[in-house]
């Protein structure tokens, strides 16, 4: 590709009055289209995976789903305004410390959710782990965060003792885990909360590896904001990146 | 996508944050998975004794349906609105 047409040159074309850290709301052109795009298939996959967990009978055609579906957001639609406020005061409590008292079940545990509890009663490990769904922990809350590593280091030592552990389903709980540690995780690396070390290394390393790809992958996409100048080394760093992830 | 989701997904601000040029058209699409999200929610939580009666109920046209379901799913208001806040953090992540 001629040096002029190379996307990494586009910002010395930008219109005169394009201002630095533009959001992505008001961009226009390829920028935009790529985030639509990506947000679409990711939409897609939610919309999949929604279907997949709602029971046959409430499938019975457009009508029901409707009935259904209107039924849900007029229970939450009287609440809308407050919808952003934390959720729950028992999120904020040590529910690990909680769950670890003799004769308590998980539905002992106050904070968590009928779904979530539903979750955490898979016999089937890798059931378990695909529907794990980790809640948004609040700030800080570190119990809750050790709570689900728990779990998930229960569903990853069934796995092991099945002779499971190699397959996709680990790998991937486990890229789920690096991106929930990314987030709540307070700076520590993965292996400060949870021991990996019953993990087989091929698991982990591909686990770090698809991470990070993934990671990537999701930088490339967004693109850069408008009037934002890369430095030459720096395009040529992403562009190297994005085709280690497409691999 | 009905419009009390609308409603909903603009208490969130996330219709704000979408691209210019392809907003109404992503917005339908995230009022849709939001919708499909919601509803999973809602009847996978209920009981499977009175899933019959929800049926029933919903063939009736029942305009009581919503405090059928309020009373027989448990934390029925937080599962849907920790679902909305799940989905709002997660189209975040993406835009």
């Amino acid at each position: 590709m001629p040096r002029e047409q190379m996307p990494t040159d586009a910002h010395e074309e930008e219109p005169e009055g394009v201002e630095e850290g533009l959001s992505p709301a008001e961009g226009q052109g390829p920028e935009a289209v790529e985030v639509s795009k990506e947000v679409t298939e990711a939409l897609a996959i939610q919309a999949e995976e929604a279907d997949r967990l709602t029971p046959d009978w409430a499938k019975k055609g457009r009508r029901t789903e409707l009935a259904l579906g209107l039924t849900a957001v007029m229970a939450l639609g009287a609440c809308a305004p407050a919808m952003r406020a934390p959720v729950g005061p028992d999120r904020t409590q040590p529910i690990f410390a909680q769950a670890e008292k003799p004769g308590r079940t998980y539905d002992d545990i106050p904070g968590l959710t009928a779904a979530e509890r539903e979750n955490m009663s898979y016999r089937n490990p890798s059931e378990r782990i695909a529907r794990l769904d980790f809640p948004k922990a609040q700030a800080g809350d570190k119990d809750t965060f050790v709570f689900y590593v728990t779990k998930l280091e229960d569903a990853l030592g069934d796995l092991s003792e099945n002779r499971d552990l190699s397959g996709s389903v680990a790998v991937d709980a486990l890229k789920r885990l690096h991106r929930f540690n990314a987030k709540y995780g307070g700076g520590k690396p993965l292996n400060y909360y949870l021991d990996t070390s019953s993990v087989p290394e091929k698991v982990r390393s591909d686990a770090w590896t698809g991470y990070k790809a993934d990671k990537r992958a999701a930088k490339g996409a967004r693109g850069k904001k408008r009037g934002t100048r890369y430095s030459r080394k720096a395009q040529r760093q992403a562009a190297s990146h994005e085709r280690v992830a497409r691999k | 996508m009905l419009p009390q989701t609308k409603k909903i997904l603009d208490s969130t601000g996330l219709l704000e944050k979408l691209p210019a040029e392809s907003k109404d058209k992503l917005a339908e699409k995230i009022g849709e998975t939001l919708e499909k999200k919601l509803v999973a929610a809602l009847t996978s939580n209920v009981p499977a004794d009175k899933v019959a009666e929800v049926e029933q109920r919903m063939d009736q046209n029942d305009s009581n349906l919503e405090q059928y379901l309020a009373e027989i799913v448990p934390n029925h208001q937080e599962i849907l609105r920790q679902t909305v806040d799940d989905f709002t953090q997660e189209v975040e992540g993406l835009l």
